[in-house]
């Protein structure tokens, strides 16, 4: 028990040196403003709520089935002039 | 001030001798988590604060770090870090307030999540203090103290890859700091039963001028020494 309190007092001195040493990260700047408004998100709402709680993590949209622009002549195309 | 006056939560008077809840082994090893990866990355040149911004180029008001939140399905539990407004809310203390990481448990439905409490740092990465904030803050659910500090216990927070030491580094803060965010909590009820006289709790927990209800401080050196992990000299 005493080891290992001498060695967290240790490791806490280190810590207390390589903090002082490390180069503070730089603060949080809000993005350029674009026509005068800010762009950043400011969620006016309820500004600290998680991102998307109980969402399944890394979860991407489904692409949309791509039916027309890609392939203009397609029958699902609307616009598609007529043969 | 934004935030009105948050109380300052006075630790229960647990010490490390009356802390039945957890074995001096389980203390010993949260707190090496707790030194030794902020020390691991310090080391390194990168400060705990640069670490929670999960390898972003930028940091921008209010964005979450990493963006999708760190997640454990297993625990239910959920963490981010970011940063608005901390001269409003501390005023010119010194060390400035870089961002705040904040603890939830996941609810099982979208809405239900529950606030633990928030956790500041420096620009080096140093703990600065805790904080309960109002229920606007954050939303969900809301939970009184007594069955939030019943909780706090199990929380727990594992992720994989990059940011699973600063995960680890997270649940061994919680740990550590059980006995003072147990008070925190109490505290944050005692505030919000306070500012609730004359006018119904619904109300307060609107209230956009009350931002924080309570805080305490996170330093990590007085609270090994408090714990007696450090020795006499320590």
């Amino acid at each position: 028990m005493r080891t290992r309190t001498v060695q967290l007092s240790q490791k806490l001195s280190a810590l207390l040196v390589a903090t002082s040493l490390v180069t503070p990260a730089a603060m949080a700047q809000a993005p350029a403003k674009v026509d005068g408004k800010s762009t950043v998100s400011t969620s006016a709402g309820n500004p600290c709520a998680p991102g998307n709680p109980c969402a399944p993590g890394g979860e991407k949209k489904k692409k949309k089935k791509r039916t027309g622009s890609d392939n203009p002549c397609a029958p699902a195309n609307p616009c598609a002039p007529g043969r | 001030m934004r935030t009105g006056q948050p109380l300052r939560a006075r630790p229960l008077n647990l010490g490390a001798s009356g802390n039945t809840a957890m074995a001096a082994a389980t203390l010993h090893h949260w707190a090496e988590q707790a030194v030794a990866i902020p020390l691991a990355y310090a080391q390194r040149g990168q400060p705990l604060a640069l670490v929670a911004l999960a390898g972003a180029r930028h940091f921008e008001p209010l964005r979450h770090y990493p963006v999708r939140d760190m997640v454990d399905p297993l625990h239910g539990t959920r963490a981010y870090y970011h940063s608005h407004d901390a001269m409003a809310r501390w005023g010119n203390a010194e060390p400035a307030e870089h961002g705040h990481f904040h603890l939830f448990w996941d609810g099982a439905h979208p809405g239900t999540h529950v606030h633990l409490a928030a956790l500041s740092l420096d620009a080096r990465g140093q703990p600065l203090r805790w904080f309960a904030t109002n229920r606007w803050v954050t939303a969900g659910r809301w939970v009184d103290a007594a069955a939030l500090v019943r909780r706090l216990p199990t929380f727990q927070l594992q992720v994989r890859g990059r940011l699973a030491p600063l995960a680890r580094w997270l649940t061994a803060m919680v740990q550590l700091f059980a006995d003072e965010l147990a008070a925190l909590l109490h505290e944050r009820d005692a505030a919000l039963a306070a500012a609730s006289r004359g006018r119904s709790r619904r109300s307060v927990w609107a209230d956009r001028r009350i931002e924080v209800l309570a805080h305490t401080d996170a330093a990590l050196a007085p609270r090994l020494q408090r714990l007696g992990l450090l020795g006499p000299a320590g």
